[in-house]
């Protein structure tokens, strides 16, 4: 069986010997942790003071002086709910409107003035890939191992047509979940 | 999962001696040098360490990698891609490290034209074929589009076999 580019790449990410030294021991990493989990639960607890505070002002003042809200913290202590980590944007394409990432999208690959798509259905997640995939086919775009194989002088193009099948058939991701997964 | 603090430690030290080996390489991959991938590693399983509690532990690797990938993005933006660019031809041109059929066969020139690929090119090329995960799972993880994956991983593979060739030529 002929092994394409792409499998022999994945057997060399997977084999190749890594350097002495790589990786960190756990007791290192606990070690870090610990002092990272106090610094957010005194930042933490602070806010939840600050909104005691807030609250108590709100009673003689009004409600202009409640602090804005903070993820994961509730003036009643540690949130009950799953949350993610601010840093992590995992979740980014659920405060992201469909107009939005395709922008992003056409950013990220170098269209300057990304066309009007005519969009012909919205789609679930689960059909989005092969929608997309039957209609670069029918541009001409055949993958081969999951992978497009473009001549430079015919990557615009391509990155051209990824647009407009993508932005053919906006997804919708459904509500945003509340567990990390 | 929800325990005292000594089960929590249990927990996620068990966690870390298990995950350590691929995710200690994936930072390898993304950032080119021990140092670095040590730093990103272990700032990504702090993070992961203070959400322990609202982890699933199914999920864990899953959420390191991604809390691993957008802590990176930060870090590659303000300090390293100048000096990693140009460590990447100090290496070609002095070990020779390249394959002459044209294939990626060495530890060192695999690292090093990893590391001249855009930064979004790299991170589908790791994540894609260290990790195979599908476009999907890619797009889900990264919150970028499928199109976008589509179109990073065939760049990416493109590249990487143009700086194969361009290496050969610098060694003969």
């Amino acid at each position: 069986m002929m092994t394409t580019d792409s499998d022999k790449l994945s057997e060399a990410l997977r084999t190749a010997s890594i350097p002495e030294g790589l990786g960190v021991p756990a007791h290192q990493v606990l070690r870090q942790a610990h002092r990272a989990r106090q610094r957010h639960t005194a930042i933490r607890s602070a806010a939840a003071a600050l909104a005691v505070v807030g609250l108590a002002g709100a009673g003689v003042w009004g409600n202009a002086l409640l602090p804005a809200p903070q993820e994961g913290v509730s003036p009643a202590g540690e949130s009950q709910e799953l949350v993610t980590d601010p840093d992590v944007s995992v979740y980014d394409i659920y405060d992201m409107s469909w107009e939005e990432q395709l922008a992003a999208q056409a950013e990220s690959m170098g269209i300057q003035n990304p066309p009007e798509v005519e969009v012909i259905r919205q789609v679930t997640p689960a059909e989005a890939d092969q929608l997309l995939t039957e209609c670069l086919a029918g541009k001409g775009w055949v993958s081969t191992e999951r992978t497009y194989t473009v001549p430079t002088e015919q990557e615009s193009a391509f990155n051209l047509d990824v647009y407009r099948c993508t932005a053919a058939y906006p997804v919708d991701h459904g509500p945003k979940p509340t567990s990390t997964e | 999962m929800l325990g005292g603090k000594a089960e929590r430690d249990r927990e996620f030290t068990a966690f870390v001696n298990a995950a350590m080996p691929e995710l200690a390489r994936i930072a390898w991959y993304l950032t080119g040098d021990v140092h670095g991938a040590n730093e990103l590693v272990q700032a990504a399983l702090v993070k992961t360490y203070v959400a322990w509690p609202k982890v699933r532990q199914d999920k864990a690797v899953g959420y390191t990698r991604r809390v691993m990938v957008n802590h990176e993005t930060d870090q590659w933006r303000r300090t390293r891609r100048e000096v990693l660019v140009s460590q990447h031809h100090e290496a070609l041109h002095e070990t020779g490290q390249v394959d002459h059929a044209g294939l990626i066969d060495t530890t060192d020139a695999l690292v090093s034209v990893l590391t001249t690929l855009p930064q979004q090119q790299r991170r589908v090329v790791v994540l894609r074929y260290y990790c195979d995960l599908s476009e999907r799972q890619f797009a889900n993880e990264l919150g970028i589009s499928i199109g976008a994956v589509k179109s990073a991983a065939s760049r990416g593979l493109k590249a990487l076999r143009e700086h194969i060739q361009k290496a050969e030529e610098w060694t003969r």
